[in-house]
C-alpha cells in the first residue's frame, strides 16, 4: 500500500489527465460531443476521419503513457533503482504496480463501460458482461505494460507509444500481408473497434514473451536499438497472431452444424448447363488457368438454405495425362469462409430464401439471373477443344436468413428487439444516396444500434442486410448502394450505434407498383445471415469441352461509330469500287487480300443491313454489285470464302454464292420474284421407285456461319451444273422422339415442347412436362431473365403454368413503350405468334398495355393450341 | 589567441558534422533512391502486388522523418539550450556553429534530394525557370523541416523535452485537423474552381516562406544569442501565423488566362443546306450549320449551344454540348470529326475504322430536333431567338509514327509539350486481351505555370489533353483510330496516380488500349499474329487546343438552321 500510495502521489496529475480523456471518450460515445450525422454527400464526400478510432487511439495512448510513467528515482538500474535500496520485496513492489494498473486504469475503464451501457438503457446482464469484457481486454495489456518500463528508458517509452500507434494502424498490416502471402497463409486483420477478441487473445498469448524479454535484458542488457527492435518484433508477432487463423471468435462458430450435416447427407451437386461459365485467366508468374463460375445447388435442399461453394482440391485429365495444378488463387477466401456467405445477400437472388411465410411469386428486382455462388480455378489444358475430365472436392458453407424486424417506409418508424434497435431517420426519393439525383431511386437513412460484445455479438460475423420489400406487388430489392456509415459509436463497449444510408435503385419505376404516394405501404426488412455450418461434396465433369464454353472473340471488327455519315450502303459500294480488283486467275494471296478488304469494309459498314420498326430496312438497297465482283473468285477459291464465312453473318457470302448459282445453269434454279434470289423447285424421280416423282423445293438457298460445310454442297452443284448435290440439304433427317426430347432437355425450345406434347405416347408428354417444371423450379427468382435463362420460363408458359405466366407478365409490364419490340419472344411464348409471322409493333404495344392491366388470372389456357387467351369478359 | 577566420570555422564545423553523420547521410541517399524507385515503379506498373501494400504514404513519412532525424542529430549534438553542451567551451563560436550545421545540411540532405528528384524532371522539355522553381520547392520543403526540427531541438534542453514537444505537436496538429472537419473530396468539386485552388496554393507558398524565415530565425536565436524564450515565442508565432496567412491569401499568380481562338475573326457561319455550286461549303456541325475558315487540321467542338435569354444566365439548363462528362470515368471527348481530319494523311481509298470513347457522340452529333427537345423548346419559339454557339477548336498534330512492333517490344515515351509526356508500356496479354497500359505524365512546378494559357473548361471540368492512336495497315489499306482510354483525372481511379507533392505537379493519368489479334484476317490471309504486328505502323496524334470562341446566330439564321425537313424520296 505504501508503494501504491507513493506511486499514486507521483502519478496523480497524470491520472487526472487520463480521467479527463476517459470522460471525453464517454461523452463522444454518448454523442454528447461530435454527434454522428448522416452522410450528406454520399460515400464520395464522406468524412475521412473516424472520430471513434481517433478517440480510442488517444485514450489508449494516454493509458499507456500513464502506465509507462515511473517515478524518476526508479528509472535507473533496470527501473527499480530506488526500490532496491528500500526494504520492499519485489513481490510487494510488483503488487503495488499491479494495484496501480488495476485501480487507476482498469477499474475506471470498466466503470466507463458500465456507465455507457446503463445510460443506453441496457439490461444489468449486459452491464456486467461489458465490465467483464473490458477487464479481459484491458487485462491483456498487463503483461506488456507492467514490465516495459524495465526495458525502455526515458524518451524511448514515448517513442514506443507513437510507434505502436503507427505500426498497428497501418504499416504492420501491409508487411504481414506480404509475409503471409509468401507463407501461403491467409492474413485477416481484425477490424479496429468492432473485432477485438482475436487481438485480446493474441495480446495475452504474445504478452508472455514480454516478461521473458525483460528478464533476459536484465541478465544480459541490450543496447537501445536491440531493445526497441525487440519490442517492435513482439508487436509484429502480436499482430500476426491476431490476424492468423489461430484464434476463432465465439461468434464465428457454425450455428447448427448438425442440422446441415443431416440435411446435406447423400445429396448431389446440381449445376444446370446454362449456369456453368468458363473463362481464361492468366496470372504472372503462375501461368494460365481456367476460371470456373457457376450457380450450384444441392438436389432437393430447401430454398431457405443458401450455399457458397469453394473448391478444396481440383484435378484434371486430358488424353490420359494429369494436368499441372492451376496457380493459387489469392485473396479469394478470408480467414473464415463464412464471410463469403454474407456477401451473397448483395449479389444472389434471395427471394426464395426469405424467412417466414413464403409469398408466392416474390421476385428480386435488382439481381442478375446469372448469379453465382461457386468459383474456383481449373488447370488450363493444352487443347481447349479436346475433352477433359475433372474431379473437384467441394465445401459448401450454408447460410440462412433470420428476420430481425421490419418497418414501413415512413420517417420515425422503428423496431426494437433485444439485440437490435432501428429507427428510420430520413427517406429521400429519386436520390442515389451519393448527392446526385437518380430517377426511381429510394434512399433511406436509419440509425441502427446493436449488441456487439465479444462473447455475445449480434452484428458479427455477418452484418444484417436491409431489403426493400413490396408485399402487395411481390417485388424485393436487395442491392443497395452503401453510402458508408459516417462512423460508429460504442463499438468496443458492447452496444454500438451507427447511422447508415442505403439507396435502392429502380424502385419508383414503371411496372413496380411502387409510387411516392404508396411508399409508406412498402417495408424495409432487416435480415441477418446466419452461418449454419459446412458440408463436403465431390463433383465430376466428364468429357468436358471447355473450348465450347469460352467466349468467342471471333467476328469482324466493327467501327464504333461509323466514320462516315450518310448512307452506309453507298459508302460500302464506294469503298469496294475503290479497291484494285485482281484479275481472274491472279495468285491466291492477291485474291485473298482483296476478299479480306471487301469483308472488312462489309463489317465497317454493317449498319447498311439494319432494320427499323417492323423489320423495314433502314437503308434500302442490296449488295448485288459487290457480290457480282466477288463471284468469279468463289469457284477457284472457295476455301477463302469458307474461312470468311466462319466469321461472318453469312449475308455477303450467301449473296456471292447466289450470283454463281443463278449463272451456273443448274436445273430447277430460278430467280424468285419475292426475294430476288435463287429458288429451287423441281420434280425428281424417287430412287428405287420407277415412275414415281417427288417435288423438291427450296424457297431460299440458305447459308449460315455455323454450317459452313453447306457451302461445299453449293459449290459442287455449281461446278457440276447439277442439282443433285443440293438434295442432302433439303432432306430432313428424321429424328426420333428420344432425340427431340434430349434436345429439349438442353434447349427448352418451345417448338420442341409443342411437338412433344402432341406425341401419342404419354411417357414423352409426361417427361417433357416434368423437365419443364423442374427447370422452371430451378430458375432464380428475378424479374429479368435473359441470356438463356428465359427459355424454361417461356416453356413453362407454353405448358400452361399460371405461375409462369404471372412471372412473365410482370416482367413485360416493366418494359417501356418504345421497347415494345423487345417483348416479341414473350408474346410468342404466350400466343405462339411467330408461327404466323412476326407480330407488328402495334400488336406488341397492346401486349405491353395488357400486361400492365391484367394478371395471370385474366387469361385462360387453351391446352390444344398451347396458347393463352384473354378471357372474353375482359375488354 | 586569434580565432580562425569565420569561413574556416564554418567549414571545420561542416566537416565535423559529416564525420559525425556520414552513416546517416549515406542512409538518406539510399532512402532517396528507394523512394524514387518506388515512385517510378508505382507509376509504370500495372496490377502491381507492391501497390497493394500501399506504401506511398509511409515512404513519404519516412522521408520526412529521416530528414528530421538528421537535423535533430545535428542540432542536438550541440544543443544550445543545454548549458553543458561541449561546443560552448570551444572557440568555434555559435554563429559559425550554426552556419556550419546549416551548410552541412544543405550539402548532405538538400543537395542529394534535389539531385535524386531532379532525375525525374528530365525528359519533360522543362526550361531553366521550371528547373529552378522545382529545385526551389525541394529546398523549401527541406528548409521547413530544418527550421521546424532545428528550432524544436534547439529549444529543448534534453531529448525527453524534445520528444514531448514533438508528440504534443503531432497530437495538436491531428486534433486541429480533425476539428477543422478535414474532408477529402473525391468528386469533381475539387476541380471546379481552379482559381480558388491556385490562390490557396499561392497562399501556402507564401505562408511556407514566412514559416521558413521565422523558424530559421528562431533556430538562430536559440543557437547564437541563446535566447530561448524569444526563440520559442517567435517559433510559436510563426506556426500560428502561417496557417492564417495561407487562408487569408487571395492573390493567384498561377492560373493562366484562357486561350481565345486567334483566328476567330476569320470564322464564318453558313446556314441552310449546302449549295452544290458552293465551292467552300464549310465544315458541318450539322447539315444546316457549317463553319468556314477553320485550319485544315482544325476541328471545332461545341462547348455549349443554346438560345440567349438576357434576363437569365447563359447557358440555360438543357444546353447542348459535344463534350458532356462521361459517366464511365473515361476522359474521352474526341469524336468522329477529329478522326475525319486524319483521312487526308492516308490514301483516299483507305478504309477507316474508329473506336472512340465519347459516349455522348457515339451515334454522331445529336440531331437538331433532339437538341430542341433537350432545351424543351419548340421550333416556333427557337427560331425567334438569338442563339450562342460556344466552340473550342483543336488542331490534330502528329506526335510520332513508328513501326507497330516497337509498341510490343519496348516501352515508349513521347514529349507532347513542356511538362507533358505520353508514356506507354509494351503490349502484354492481360485479362484475356492484348493490353497496352500507359499514362499521360504531367510534371512541372505548380507555382510557375508551364503553359501560357489554361485549357478550356467545359461543364466544371478541365478539357485535358487527348490523343488518337492510329493503327495503319498499308498492305490492306486499312486504318483504325483508337481512343487511348485516358481516365478522368477527377474520378481518381486506381490508374490515376497523383504523385504531386507540395508545389510540384506530378500526375500520371492512366490509359489503356485493349485489342485482340484479328483472327478473321489471319483465317483468310493465312497470316500469323507476328505477321500482323510486323506489318502495321502506329501513329500517335495529339489534339492541341487552339482556343475557344463564341459565335452568335440571329433568329433568321436559326430559322434556316432549323429548317423544316422535306420528306425524302427513298431510293429503291
Amino acid at each position: 500500500m505504501h508503494q501504491f500510495c507513493k506511486e499514486f502521489r507521483y502519478l496523480r496529475m497524470r491520472w487526472c489527465v487520463f480521467l479527463v480523456v476517459l470522460a471525453l471518450d464517454l461523452a463522444m460515445q454518448m454523442e454528447w460531443v461530435l454527434p454522428m450525422r448522416s452522410v450528406e454527400g454520399g460515400y464520395n464526400a464522406g468524412v475521412n476521419v473516424s472520430y471513434e478510432i481517433l478517440m480510442m487511439a488517444l485514450l489508449w495512448m494516454v493509458a499507456w503513457w500513464f502506465m509507462l510513467s515511473v517515478p524518476p528515482e526508479e528509472g535507473a538500474s533496470g527501473g527499480r533503482g530506488y526500490a532496491l535500496t528500500r526494504p520492499l520485496s519485489p513481490v510487494s513492489y510488483w503488487a503495488a504496480r499491479l494495484l496501480v494498473w488495476v485501480l487507476l486504469v482498469m477499474v475506471p475503464l470498466m466503470l466507463e463501460c458500465a456507465v455507457y451501457l446503463w445510460l443506453n438503457g441496457r439490461p444489468w446482464s449486459d452491464v456486467v458482461l461489458g465490465m467483464m469484457e473490458r477487464a479481459w481486454a484491458v487485462g491483456s495489456m498487463t503483461l506488456w505494460l507492467l514490465p516495459l518500463p524495465l526495458l525502455l528508458r526515458g524518451w524511448e517509452r514515448y517513442a514506443m507509444i507513437v510507434l505502436v500507434v503507427f505500426s498497428l494502424e497501418e504499416w504492420n498490416g501491409q508487411v504481414l500481408w506480404v509475409v503471409f502471402k509468401l507463407l501461403h497463409l491467409v492474413y485477416d486483420r481484425p477490424q479496429v473497434g468492432m473485432e477485438f477478441g482475436r487481438s485480446v487473445q493474441a495480446a495475452w498469448l504474445v504478452g508472455i514473451l514480454m516478461p521473458v524479454l525483460v528478464v533476459w535484458h536484465q541478465r544480459r542488457p541490450f543496447g537501445r536499438v536491440a531493445r526497441m527492435s525487440a519490442v517492435a518484433c513482439l508487436l509484429l508477432l502480436y499482430q500476426g497472431v491476431a490476424g492468423s487463423s489461430l484464434f476463432i471468435e465465439s461468434y464465428e462458430k457454425p450455428r447448427d452444424q448438425e442440422l446441415i450435416s443431416k440435411l446435406t447427407a447423400g445429396r448431389e451437386v446440381v449445376i444446370p448447363e446454362r449456369d456453368r461459365h468458363f473463362s481464361q485467366g492468366d496470372e504472372a508468374p503462375g501461368g494460365k488457368y481456367i476460371d470456373f463460375t457457376a450457380h450450384a445447388m444441392l438436389a432437393g435442399m430447401p430454398d431457405e438454405f443458401v450455399p457458397h461453394w469453394r473448391a478444396t482440391a481440383t484435378s484434371m485429365m486430358q488424353n490420359g495425362r494429369v494436368m499441372p495444378a492451376p496457380p493459387e488463387q489469392w485473396g479469394q477466401t478470408r480467414r473464415q469462409p463464412s464471410y463469403m456467405v454474407g456477401y451473397l445477400c448483395q449479389s444472389y437472388p434471395m427471394a426464395s430464401a426469405l424467412p417466414g411465410a413464403k409469398v408466392p411469386g416474390m421476385l428480386s428486382m435488382d439481381m442478375d439471373a446469372k448469379a453465382q455462388n461457386m468459383q474456383f480455378r481449373l488447370s488450363q489444358p493444352p487443347q481447349v477443344e479436346a475433352p477433359v475430365s475433372t474431379h473437384v472436392d467441394l465445401t459448401a458453407e450454408w447460410m440462412r436468413l433470420n428476420k430481425l424486424g421490419e418497418i414501413p417506409i415512413k420517417v420515425g418508424a422503428q423496431f426494437k428487439v433485444p439485440d437490435f434497435e432501428i429507427e428510420l431517420l430520413e427517406v429521400k426519393l429519386n436520390s442515389d444516396g451519393q448527392g446526385g439525383s437518380a430517377p426511381g431511386c429510394v434512399a433511406v437513412v436509419y440509425r441502427m444500434s446493436a449488441r456487439c460484445f465479444e462473447w455475445r455479438n449480434a452484428l458479427l460475423p455477418l452484418l444484417p442486410n436491409v431489403f426493400l420489400v413490396s408485399p402487395k406487388n411481390r417485388f424485393m430489392w436487395q442491392f443497395a448502394i452503401h453510402s458508408g456509415h459516417e462512423q460508429a459509436r460504442g463499438a468496443n463497449l458492447g452496444w454500438c450505434h451507427m447511422i447508415e444510408q442505403r439507396a435502392f435503385q429502380r424502385v419508383l419505376e414503371h411496372g413496380t407498383g411502387v409510387t411516392p404516394e404508396n411508399l409508406a405501404e412498402q417495408r424495409l426488412v432487416w435480415l441477418k445471415p446466419e452461418y449454419l455450418g459446412s458440408s463436403q461434396h465431390e463433383m465430376e465433369m466428364k468429357d468436358l469441352k471447355i473450348g465450347g464454353y469460352l467466349m468467342n472473340r471471333e467476328g469482324w471488327p466493327r467501327s464504333r461509330p461509323a466514320t462516315e455519315a450518310g448512307n452506309p450502303r453507298e459508302a460500302f459500294l464506294r469503298q469496294v469500287r475503290s479497291l484494285p480488283r485482281p484479275a481472274e486467275g491472279a495468285a491466291r494471296a492477291e485474291i485473298a487480300r482483296y476478299v479480306a478488304e471487301v469483308y472488312e469494309a462489309s463489317a465497317v459498314f454493317n449498319e447498311r443491313t439494319h432494320r427499323i420498326n417492323d423489320g423495314e430496312p433502314k437503308w434500302p438497297g442490296n449488295d448485288r454489285e459487290v457480290c457480282v465482283l466477288l463471284a468469279p473468285f468463289l469457284v477457284e477459291h472457295a476455301d477463302i470464302f469458307k474461312a470468311a464465312l466462319a466469321h461472318d453473318s453469312a449475308d455477303l457470302t450467301m449473296g456471292v454464292m447466289h450470283e454463281l448459282v443463278l449463272q451456273a445453269g443448274i436445273p430447277g434454279i430460278t430467280r424468285s420474284e419475292k426475294t430476288g434470289g435463287p429458288r429451287y423447285e423441281r420434280e425428281v424421280p424417287v430412287a428405287g421407285k420407277p415412275g414415281q416423282v417427288r417435288k423438291r423445293v427450296m424457297e431460299t438457298l440458305w447459308l449460315s456461319s455455323w454450317r459452313a460445310d453447306d457451302l461445299d454442297a453449293y459449290m459442287a452443284a455449281i461446278r457440276q451444273h447439277s442439282d443433285e448435290p443440293l438434295w442432302p440439304l433439303m432432306d430432313d433427317k428424321p429424328r426420333s422422339t428420344d432425340e427431340v426430347l434430349a434436345d429439349y432437355a438442353k434447349s427448352f425450345d418451345r417448338g420442341y415442347l409443342r411437338w412433344l406434347m402432341k406425341r401419342p405416347d404419354v411417357k414423352y408428354r409426361e417427361e417433357a412436362e416434368r423437365l419443364t417444371r423442374e427447370a422452371f423450379s430451378q430458375l432464380p427468382a428475378v424479374v429479368t431473365l435473359e441470356r438463356g435463362y428465359e427459355r424454361p420460363l417461356y416453356a413453362a408458359v407454353a405448358l400452361g403454368m399460371p405461375e409462369a405466366l404471372d412471372w412473365l407478365l410482370r416482367g413485360v409490364a416493366m418494359k417501356e413503350d418504345d421497347r415494345a419490340r423487345g417483348a416479341m419472344m414473350q408474346h410468342h411464348a404466350m400466343f405462339a405468334s411467330l408461327e404466323q409471322g412476326q407480330p407488328d409493333t402495334k400488336t406488341l404495344l397492346q401486349f405491353l398495355h395488357d400486361a400492365r392491366r391484367y394478371s395471370a388470372k385474366d387469361y385462360r389456357y387453351d391446352a390444344t393450341k398451347m396458347i393463352w387467351e384473354l378471357r372474353p369478359e375482359r375488354p | 589567441m586569434n580565432t580562425a577566420p569565420a569561413l574556416t570555422r564554418i567549414f571545420h564545423q561542416a566537416r565535423r558534422e559529416w564525420l559525425h553523420q556520414r552513416g546517416m547521410i549515406l542512409a538518406w541517399l539510399l532512402w532517396l533512391v528507394v523512394r524514387r524507385w518506388h515512385r517510378v515503379h508505382e507509376a509504370k506498373t500495372t496490377f502491381s502486388s507492391l501497390a497493394l501494400a500501399d506504401l506511398e504514404g509511409w515512404i513519404e513519412l519516412g522521408t520526412l522523418l529521416m530528414a528530421a532525424a538528421v537535423v535533430w542529430r545535428c542540432v542536438s549534438a550541440d544543443a544550445p539550450s543545454n548549458a553543458d553542451t561541449f561546443s560552448l567551451t570551444r572557440p568555434v563560436g555559435q554563429a559559425a556553429l550554426w552556419v556550419g550545421k546549416l551548410l552541412f545540411l544543405l550539402l548532405g540532405v538538400v543537395l542529394p534530394a534535389v539531385v535524386v528528384c531532379g532525375l525525374d524532371w528530365r525528359g519533360f522539355g522543362l526550361g531553366m525557370g521550371q528547373w529552378l522553381v522545382l529545385a526551389g520547392t525541394v529546398v523549401l520543403v527541406m528548409g521547413l523541416i530544418f527550421g521546424f526540427t532545428g528550432a524544436l531541438t534547439a529549444l529543448a534542453s534534453s531529448t525527453r523535452q524534445m520528444m514531448a514537444l514533438a508528440v504534443l505537436g503531432m497530437v495538436g496538429t491531428g486534433v486541429w485537423l480533425a476539428m477543422q472537419g478535414e474532408v477529402y473530396h473525391y468528386g469533381e468539386q475539387v476541380f471546379q474552381v481552379v482559381g480558388q485552388q491556385h490562390a490557396s496554393l499561392c497562399g501556402t507558398f507564401v505562408a511556407a516562406l514566412a514559416a521558413l524565415g521565422g523558424l530559421l530565425l528562431a533556430w538562430w536565436i536559440a543557437t547564437v544569442p541563446r535566447r530561448r524564450l524569444l526563440a520559442a515565442g517567435l517559433a510559436l508565432l510563426t506556426l500560428a501565423a502561417a496557417p492564417l496567412i495561407a487562408s487569408a491569401w487571395r492573390y493567384d499568380w498561377i492560373t493562366p488566362p484562357p486561350l481565345e481562338y486567334a483566328n476567330a475573326a476569320k470564322i464564318g457561319i453558313k446556314v441552310g443546306k449546302a449549295d452544290k455550286e458552293d465551292k467552300a461549303p464549310g465544315r458541318g456541325l450539322w447539315q444546316t450549320l457549317r463553319l468556314t475558315g477553320l485550319g485544315k487540321d482544325e476541328v471545332a467542338s461545341i462547348i455549349e449551344f443554346a438560345p440567349i435569354d438576357d434576363s437569365s444566365v447563359w447557358p440555360p439548363k438543357g444546353s447542348y454540348s459535344d463534350l458532356a462528362v462521361d459517366e464511365s470515368g473515361r476522359d474521352s471527348w474526341l469524336h468522329t470529326d477529329h478522326t475525319r481530319v486524319l483521312f487526308k494523311y492516308s490514301p483516299p481509298t483507305t478504309l477507316w475504322r474508329q473506336s472512340i470513347g465519347n459516349n455522348a457522340m457515339y451515334n454522331g452529333r445529336k440531331p437538331l430536333p433532339a437538341v430542341l427537345q433537350q432545351l424543351r423548346l419548340k421550333r416556333e419559339d427557337a427560331i425567334t431567338r438569338r442563339w450562342r454557339l460556344r466552340l473550342v477548336v483543336h488542331e490534330m498534330k502528329r506526335v510520332a509514327t513508328l513501326p507497330y512492333r516497337q509498341f510490343w517490344s519496348q516501352e515508349n515515351s513521347f514529349l507532347i509539350r513542356p511538362g507533358l509526356r505520353m508514356e506507354f508500356n509494351a503490349f502484354a496479354w492481360l485479362r484475356e486481351a492484348w493490353e497496352m497500359h500507359g499514362r499521360a505524365h504531367r510534371l512541372s512546378a505548380a507555382l510557375l505555370p508551364v503553359d501560357s494559357h489554361r485549357s478550356a473548361h467545359v461543364r466544371g471540368r478541365e478539357l485535358s489533353e487527348n490523343f488518337i492512336f492510329v493503327l495503319e495497315d498499308p498492305d490492306l489499306g486499312e486504318n483504325e483510330a483508337r481512343d487511348p482510354g485516358l481516365v478522368q483525372r477527377e474520378r481518381r481511379f486506381s490508374s490515376y496516380n497523383d504523385q504531386s507533392r507540395l508545389w510540384q505537379i506530378d500526375e500520371n493519368q492512366g490509359l489503356e488500349i485493349r485489342l485482340w489479334t484479328p483472327k478473321e484476317q489471319h483465317a483468310i490471309l493465312k497470316t500469323t499474329h507476328e505477321d500482323w504486328v510486323n506489318r502495321l505502323n502506329a501513329t500517335l496524334w495529339y489534339a492541341e487546343e487552339r482556343g475557344t470562341m463564341d459565335l452568335e446566330l440571329t433568329a433568321a439564321q436559326m430559322a434556316e438552321v432549323l429548317a423544316e425537313p422535306k420528306a425524302e424520296v427513298k431510293k429503291p
